[in-house]
């Protein structure tokens, strides 16, 4: 079963992205910041990270930036959310290394088939 | 036994000298300690009791040294001593003079003790280690400073360790000299700045299973601190459930062997 | 050391240098060090030196570093702002007041930050603030805002508030954003608007946060409903951990239900996971 990592300081969002990505047959884990969700893919592999952008401690570009460098992250799709729908944001994400970035609040079909689509 | 307001009048005590905050649902352990303490003091009011504790930073010191817990043995979570052991203390060895390891907090020394053990087992020597051991607990100290630990202290050690380190009395295990004198005991908080200040700065820094006992604002404090004793390229550890990435972004995790470590995180290029 | 030779230290130093300066120049509490520290706060490449100024400026205190905070905030470190954050949510309701220019700024991130730091004070003030904030021309503020209801004590404005959101509101997102939010709150008030919702609703995944707010306020009418909904969408196992949630075990209609449908659980398993 495929695995993947939800990030987000926000609970909310957290279990509704958790309750999206199990209808989609996925084992779901969790972590509030940047920081804490490169400690658990120090520890784990997942097969596809959702991750929010306004994070304490370590915010999204950041934790995309290190966990590149990580040996088995290099291609993992690395799906970043953001609620700024600007050029520059988009070119932030994608230099940090994010496989896709969507803009939140997001519609949920188009998540879907993102997720679909890079799974 | 304690109304809910004397519960939170004593708590505020205990926070302000050692900056351990105590939730509800410990009233009946602080109970316990405060019954205990009342007993060895002749005292059987509560009122007497707390004025005994405004009056004297003696009896609150003891008081925190009752409540702080010392559930510690050798050799505890092994899979930080193997990373420390296999790959830190190699690496570290290959780049510097001294060895300085800080363990805060110590506890009654099995940890530092341990620490030492490794250390002569993979360098040969001990003569550029030094190890400080710090607690808030002066009787934990003073039970470190002997050294002598029972059966279940002990029990995880590999008995060729165990003969080789330590000689068996009639009060138990007492650690041999030859680690004694590498671990330097002293009575200290991790809030305090100036105390943490004086410390100087450590290759290594243990730091097991003290944060969870702080509030937020504590947390962060101490991850300061932590910060400011340890070397440039050195390496911290924390308890297995326990993580910075609430606390603070001073620090990077990496990953050795199977446990992870901390170190202080590069600057921010523009 | 002086505080003049401080701040110097707090610019030129060593890093542990520039750390140990901010962290004693909280002894001094007039313009030039607040000034100073924010500066540091903001520009200094070390993480460590920014997070030790943003602790003495919480030491500090008083109105300058609540002004000197918002203002802070337009920094385009990710850290820097989250520091300013933390300072101005540390001061409560003495930051509220300066907010508002915050509150009313065209730039929806200012709102949002606003909000959060709302969120992080509480109290009366903030909370009618964050009451208003639900109605937001932007999702995204209006979403957070939401989300912040959590935390406001028990009153009937915001029971009513989060009645109209319910009915206004048809996207998945903002309907498990109230649903989470009607659960946490316990509002049993709301029930029969849930139940009236899930009735004029299609999307199974929208119904499926509907039934999980419906299960644990304690909706025994919906039980079996909500599980074959849950079945459409694979999702039987979250809905039955609001099920023991709410209930303390599985009933036996439900247990009847799943055995009908050959689905076989590990209640034991379930529990633990809660």
């Amino acid at each position: 079963m495929k695995r993947a990592l939800v990030v987000d300081d926000s609970l909310v969002v957290r279990n509704y992205h958790v309750s999206l990505l199990k209808t989609l047959s996925l084992e779901v884990e969790t972590a509030e910041n940047g920081a804490q969700a490169y400690e658990k893919c120090l520890q784990n592999s997942y097969d596809l990270i959702l991750c929010d952008v306004n994070m304490p401690v370590m915010d999204g570009y950041r934790f995309t930036k290190k966990v590149r460098e990580l040996d088995n992250y290099e291609k993992v799709p690395i799906i970043l959310v953001t609620t700024l729908n600007s050029e520059q944001d988009r070119k932030k994400a994608l230099l940090a290394g994010a496989t896709l970035f969507i803009v939140k609040p997001m519609n949920f079909d188009i998540l879907k088939k993102m997720l679909e689509a890079v799974l | 036994m304690l109304t809910q307001e004397t519960f939170n009048e004593i708590r505020k005590i205990i926070k302000k000298y050692s900056g351990i905050t105590f939730e509800d649902k410990k009233k009946y352990f602080l109970e316990n300690r405060v019954s205990q303490h009342m007993r060895e003091l002749g005292l059987t009011s509560v009122k007497d009791y707390l004025l005994a504790l405004r009056l004297s930073q003696e009896r609150v010191r003891e008081l925190v040294s009752k409540c702080t817990v010392n559930e510690t043995y050798f050799y505890r979570e092994f899979y930080q001593l193997e990373a420390f052991a296999e790959e830190l203390l190699p690496e570290i060895d290959a780049k510097k003079q001294k060895i300085r390891v800080l363990s805060i907090p110590c506890s009654t020394g099995e940890e530092p003790y341990t620490i030492a053990l490794i250390v002569n087992e993979v360098l040969g020597d001990l003569k550029r280690l030094k190890i400080v051991g710090v607690d808030i607990d002066y009787a934990a100290l003073r039970k470190a400073e002997e050294g002598i630990y029972d059966d279940r202290s002990v029990s995880k050690l590999p008995d060729a360790y165990l003969l080789k380190y330590f000689s068996r009395n009639g009060r138990g295990w007492e650690v041999k000299p030859l680690l004694r004198r590498a671990v330097h005991f002293m009575e200290g908080n991790i809030l305090d700045r100036h105390f943490m200040r004086s410390l100087g700065e450590f290759e290594f820094v243990f730091c097991k299973n003290l944060l969870i006992y702080f509030d937020a604002r504590e947390q962060r404090v101490a991850a300061a601190h932590l910060y400011d004793v340890l070397a440039e390229d050195g390496y911290l550890f924390l308890g297995h459930a326990e993580s910075m990435s609430r606390i603070s972004s001073a620090f990077k995790a990496v990953k050795v062997k199977e446990a992870i470590a901390y170190q202080k995180e590069e600057e921010d290029e523009e | 050391m002086s505080k003049r030779e401080l701040v110097r230290e707090l610019f030129e130093g060593s890093p542990k240098q520039r750390k140990f300066a901010a962290e004693d120049l909280a002894e001094y509490k007039d313009e030039e060090t607040i000034s100073a520290l924010f500066r540091a706060m903001v520009e200094d490449k070390n993480r460590g030196v920014k997070e030790v100024c943003a602790e003495s400026l919480k030491r500090i205190g008083g109105q300058s570093v609540i002004k000197g905070a918002v203002e802070a905030l337009k920094a385009e470190d990710p850290l820097a702002k989250a520091l300013c954050l933390d300072i101005l949510a540390h001061f409560g309701e003495d930051s509220i007041a300066h907010l508002s220019a915050l509150l009313e700024s065209a730039d929806y991130n200012e709102r949002k930050y606003a909000l959060d730091v709302l969120a992080a004070v509480g109290g009366g003030k903030a909370m009618e603030i964050i009451l208003a904030m639900t109605k937001d021309p932007n999702p995204n503020v209006r979403y957070t805002a939401t989300e912040y209801l959590s935390n406001l004590p028990k009153d009937p404005k915001v029971t009513q508030t989060l009645k109209d959101l319910l009915q206004d509101t048809d996207d998945p997102y903002g309907i498990s954003t109230i649903c989470q939010v009607i659960r946490s709150r316990k509002e049993v008030e709301l029930l029969p608007d849930l139940s009236d919702k899930v009735r004029h609703v299609a999307d199974p995944f929208i119904k499926h946060w509907l039934y999980k707010a419906i299960v644990v306020l304690n909706g025994v009418d919906h039980l079996l409903d909500a599980l074959r909904n849950a079945l459409e969408i694979g999702a039987v196992e979250d809905i039955l951990k609001d099920i023991i949630l709410a209930k303390g075990e599985i009933p036996s209609e439900a247990k009847g239900f799943l055995q009908e449908k050959g689905i076989e659980l590990e209640e034991q398993l379930l529990k633990e996971d809660l």
